[in-house]
């Protein structure tokens, strides 16, 4: 048995080196690191400037929620749009743009959109720079129920939260000036998992929502332009005094907070 | 007599020595080097070592002194089988401890979902997992820890080589302690009862194999409860490994061995003593500092 298990544990050994030194090998040679989920595109800067060219297509067919996540290794601002023909929820208009400067390892700029069916395009706008931009996107269909009642909140009905999620502050915005207006506060002896989905019909005028503590800051929850809903955003946080402020002028619309505790 | 074994202070500063080192190995490579990686130089370079040079200075048989030697195919069946159905005892007991310390201390933040593994990675932690783990791991505690403690008593380095064991596992976070000890002390039951190190090998892979095959599955349906169905299948496969038990074919103690645990020069060293609580005092560094993450009192 010794022999044997010499003989297995130095052959496991040459393996796990092998594997070792091809890790770094990768690590070294493009810098880029990503879940294996995502699929990725990658695009040479060196080729031509470019101007709103069109660097991605896909097309849903069916409600999606689409994770993107951009890397570069050069520090060049590059401008990147995503352009749907069908809604993003939660945006007022179907185009979210990026820019995106340096982002190697497991740095990146990153975001979530929930697109109904339909043609989407990211577009690139950049000099021609020696280095790449990585584009790794993963595309999840997302349950009906779950859609419908997002789209619903897209629609304008606020008044849907998800399972388990209770109404903590609701106002209409109309004729509201509020700078930090503490609209909720919530103390805790001991750390606990808190989520929060925070929905607006905003479509004018500044809206903010954000949840502060001692050692936690989440500014800008959403906004009229950008994101009108956060959803179940769950975080474990540590002990003490939190509180959410609502920032409001010229605003239209209804405010929706949720928590689950 | 000339005793052919480790002595208790010989292991215990090699166990100081181990936890130390893999406890600042992995704080400093860790994050260079990979998480796969990491693991393989622990398994290989601070708990497989030790035992090899301990064997090789003193130049003794790693057969006799580790019961490195083959089993039947009986026992071996056994052993995996018992690994399999006494995993899913030990996943329960470790998800009821994490469950308690979430409700009562506070819960730890989930960074296992963030963490990023590459394909070589992920291999790495797969074969270092299922099968270099239970190696290593088995030729160190049940090989030379047990061994140095069984020439003083069967019964007292069971249960020691078991908590020094779980102690270790205290890296993978407080709620791993216990289902480790326990797991421990029924590898350490199949290697006196066998009289070989394949069994607890095999038993140990199994396990682990479980844990990589079930792990997934069992912690989306355990996020806030334990279902009554995982209740039954864990109390059932503790029975099962049991009973199991039974079936394994003990091996013919020798003469030899006979002589070796009527020896009464082994002792418990007041240096023995002083390491071990060493060791002792740095795991409840660890178990500390994470009751303060858990409270809030120190960021994660």
């Amino acid at each position: 048995m010794k022999k044997k298990l010499y003989v297995f544990l130095v052959a496991c050994l040459i393996l796990g080196l092998w594997l070792s030194i091809l890790d770094q090998r990768i690590k070294k040679q493009d810098g880029f690191m990503f879940p294996s989920r995502f699929t990725s595109v990658l695009v040479d800067l060196n080729q031509h400037p470019r101007m709103d060219e069109v660097v991605l297509s896909r097309e849903l067919t069916v409600p999606t929620t689409v994770e993107l996540m951009f890397q570069s290794d050069t520090a060049n601002l590059k401008h990147v749009k995503v352009v749907s023909e069908g809604q993003i929820l939660g945006k007022k208009s179907n185009e979210v743009n990026f820019i995106v400067g340096q982002f190697m390892g497991t740095a990146s700029v990153s975001a979530t959109m929930i697109m109904t069916p339909g043609k989407y395009n990211i577009c690139l706008t950049s000099d021609q720079v020696k280095g790449l931009l990585i584009i790794n996107y993963q595309e999840t269909a997302i349950e009906t129920a779950e859609f419908e009642r997002l789209y619903r909140i897209h629609n304008g009905e606020l008044n849907n939260p998800p399972e388990g999620y209770v109404q903590v502050f609701a106002t209409e915005l109309a004729g509201l000036e509020y700078k930090d207006e503490v609209i909720y506060t919530i103390t805790i002896d001991r750390p606990k998992l808190l989520g929060l989905s925070v929905y607006t019909s905003a479509q004018q005028g500044d809206v903010s929502v954000d949840f502060i503590g001692e050692n936690t800051e989440y500014i800008g929850l959403v906004s009229a332009d950008y994101s009108r809903i956060c959803d179940q955003l769950e975080v474990v946080l540590p002990r003490g005094k939190y509180q959410l402020k609502l920032s409001s002028s010229n605003a239209d619309g209804q405010l929706y907070v949720f928590i689950k505790q | 007599m000339q005793r052919r074994l480790p002595s208790i202070v010989q292991v215990n500063g090699l166990y100081l020595l181990t936890v130390v080192l893999t406890l600042v190995s992995s704080i400093l490579l860790q994050p260079i080097i990979g998480i796969g990686s990491n693991l393989w130089i622990n398994e290989y370079v601070y708990i497989l070592f030790p035992p090899l040079l301990l064997v090789w200075v003193n130049h003794w048989s790693i057969e006799d002194v580790y019961k490195l030697k083959s089993t039947s195919p009986r026992n071996k069946l056994i052993s995996i089988i018992m690994g399999i159905c006494f995993w899913f005892f030990a996943y329960y007991i470790s998800k009821v401890t994490e469950l308690w310390l979430d409700t009562y201390v506070g819960p730890l933040n989930n960074l296992s979902q963030q963490m990023y593994f590459s394909v070589s990675q992920s291999l790495l932690m797969l074969i270092g997992t299922v099968v270099i783990a239970p190696i290593c791991e088995e030729i160190y505690f049940r090989g030379m820890v047990q061994s140095a403690y069984t020439a003083r008593s069967k019964e007292s380095a069971l249960v020691i080589t078991a908590i020094m064991f779980g102690a270790f596992h205290v890296f993978n976070g407080l709620s791993q302690v216990i289902p480790t000890l326990l797991l421990g002390l029924v590898m350490g039951y199949l290697v006196l009862k066998t009289d070989s190190l394949a069994s607890s090998i095999l038993f140990h892979g199994a396990a682990n194999t479980s844990a990589i095959v079930f792990g997934r599955f069992l912690e989306s349906v355990t996020e806030s409860d334990i279902p009554g169905w995982l209740t039954v299948t864990a109390f059932g496969g503790s029975i099962l490994a049991v009973l199991l038990c039974r079936l394994l074919v003990s091996a013919q103690n020798t003469t030899e061995q006979n002589a070796i645990e009527s020896d009464e020069s082994v002792s418990w060293s007041p240096a023995a003593i002083i390491i071990l609580l060493l060791a002792a005092l740095l795991f409840i560094g660890v178990g500390v500092l994470e009751i303060l993450v858990r409270l809030g009192i120190i960021q994660q």
